[in-house]
């Protein structure tokens, strides 16, 4: 009787036969990676916490056109502009470098970055941290050529941590806690070390189209002409190109000039208008 | 009916592996190799599941606009087939070619297929490849008109399993 009731139990059990199959095939999802929080390895001006793929070489230029309230003589500032080229290759899926030329201040860049941690789908990080690190060499001739001049002075360094969580499909948040140093200060009010902290946010409009805001909040900002740095764009992505257009306050495009040196003000309109433009290309 | 005497197959390495028109410029092919499958050979019945972050591209972008982009993986994380086969396997010890009716799940849409099977069974493992063709726009896959002429709507997809008994 007892061997009865099992039977007839298991029996009504495969009158699911369907849910029953899908039921054996349930398991745990493999943890997993969240994929593109970001659309560039730049979210403004800023770094993002993505970096370029193992294998891939990622082609940057870059461009901030001149102040938009220098009126219709200079188009807005469109006749001039400041410009960046930069070369990035991701080393393995965790480490990418990079070299750059800016036309500020006629700088020379070589930087690293490495994804520290990763976002995952379930269980596990809530954020993706990377970690930033660059060099700076200017090499605009001396100003005063006479005295004695070291090249160390031209050297300034940026130390980044981008920590990002990517919310849902639409939106990612950052926080970029930055340390940037300057070995050599023109003016005595200005500090060599400076901290600040960066603010970035991505919300998806369509899905290839995004709006961008970035903020760099300065701790204890050396002069009052000095800006924080706020931006505003979009991304836009077509295939193989990702097109980001902003406005931003700052004309450097490189960490120790738009974090430290920005002196634009969005109440006067000393805005810039500017692009990047990237492109990637596998070296496999 | 009873399954004290099912028989009952599955895997979780089935490979299900896409490719797009070969007449596009753009190729897109990628491979999973996580597939979870399941068949009852009492019943007829067989299902497929599929996580969408499993599939692999050789061009990590491609990968990451496959997710973002086109199927969601994010909204739509699996895809499943439901299905059974028109006739009950048998005298599988020969390969034969049976006809699979059933339901694709995929980017949130259900939709009615069909298409053919060869399945074997030698030395308790079920062998069973198929072959078919999705349409992007079945699915609700959008191609933008700006690559349109790059990508193909019309995508080929093969199934390869061994499944064990259970």
């Amino acid at each position: 009787m007892k061997h009865l009731v099992i039977f007839a139990f298991l029996c009504t059990s495969s009158l699911v036969a369907q849910d029953d199959l899908f039921s054996l095939l349930e398991t745990e999802n493999s943890i997993q990676e969240v994929s593109a929080t970001f659309k560039g390895t730049r979210v403004i001006n800023g770094q993002s916490v993505e970096l370029p793929a193992k294998g891939n070489l990622q082609f940057v230029i870059e461009h901030r056109f001149g102040t938009i309230n220098s009126g219709p003589y200079e188009l807005w500032g469109l006749d001039q502009a400041q410009m960046r080229i930069s070369f990035d290759y991701g080393l393995s899926k965790n480490t990418a470098i990079g070299v750059a030329r800016n036309s500020f201040k006629k700088t020379f860049e070589a930087s690293i970055k490495s994804k520290l941690i990763k976002q995952k789908l379930t269980k596990g990080s809530l954020v993706s941290i990377t970690s930033y690190n660059a060099i700076f060499v200017n090499s605009i001739n001396w100003s005063n050529p006479e005295r004695e001049n070291l090249f160390s002075s031209r050297l300034s360094y940026a130390h980044q941590i981008m920590i990002a969580r990517k919310f849902n499909q639409s939106l990612s948040l950052q926080l970029s806690p930055s340390y940037i140093h300057r070995n050599f200060v023109e003016l005595d009010a200005m500090n060599n070390d400076y901290m600040a902290l960066g603010m970035g946010a991505r919300y998806k409009l369509t899905k290839r189209v995004s709006l961008n805001a970035e903020y760099f909040y300065q701790f204890k900002r050396p002069r009052e002409e000095f800006t924080n740095s706020l931006s505003l764009g979009f991304d836009i992505e077509t295939g193989g190109h990702v097109f980001q257009l902003h406005v931003t306050n700052s004309q450097g495009m490189f960490e120790s000039a738009f974090i430290g040196e920005t002196t634009g003000k969005w109440s006067e309109g000393d805005l810039y208008f500017g692009f990047n433009i990237s492109r990637v290309f596998g070296l496999h | 009916m009873c399954p004290l005497f099912a028989q009952k197959y599955m895997t979780r390495s089935a490979e299900v592996y896409f490719l797009s028109d070969k007449e596009a410029v753009e190729l897109v092919e990628a491979t999973n190799d996580q597939v979870g499958a399941v068949v009852d050979l009492e019943n007829g019945n067989l299902a497929f599941q599929i996580q969408m972050r499993a599939f692999h591209f050789n061009i990590a972008l491609m990968e990451e606009h496959f997710n973002e982009n086109y199927v969601e993986s994010e909204l739509y994380p699996k895809a499943t087939f439901r299905g059974a086969f028109l006739d009950l396997p048998k005298n599988l010890s020969t390969e034969q070619e049976l006809l699979v009716k059933g339901t694709m799940d995929f980017h949130g849409i259900q939709k009615e297929m069909n298409f053919s099977v060869t399945l074997s069974l030698i030395d308790d493992v079920l062998v069973g490849n198929a072959e078919f063709v999705l349409l992007c726009s079945d699915f609700g896959i959008e191609i933008p008109k700006l690559v349109a002429d790059k990508l193909a709507n019309a995508i080929q997809v093969k199934v390869n399993a061994r499944l064990k008994k259970i």
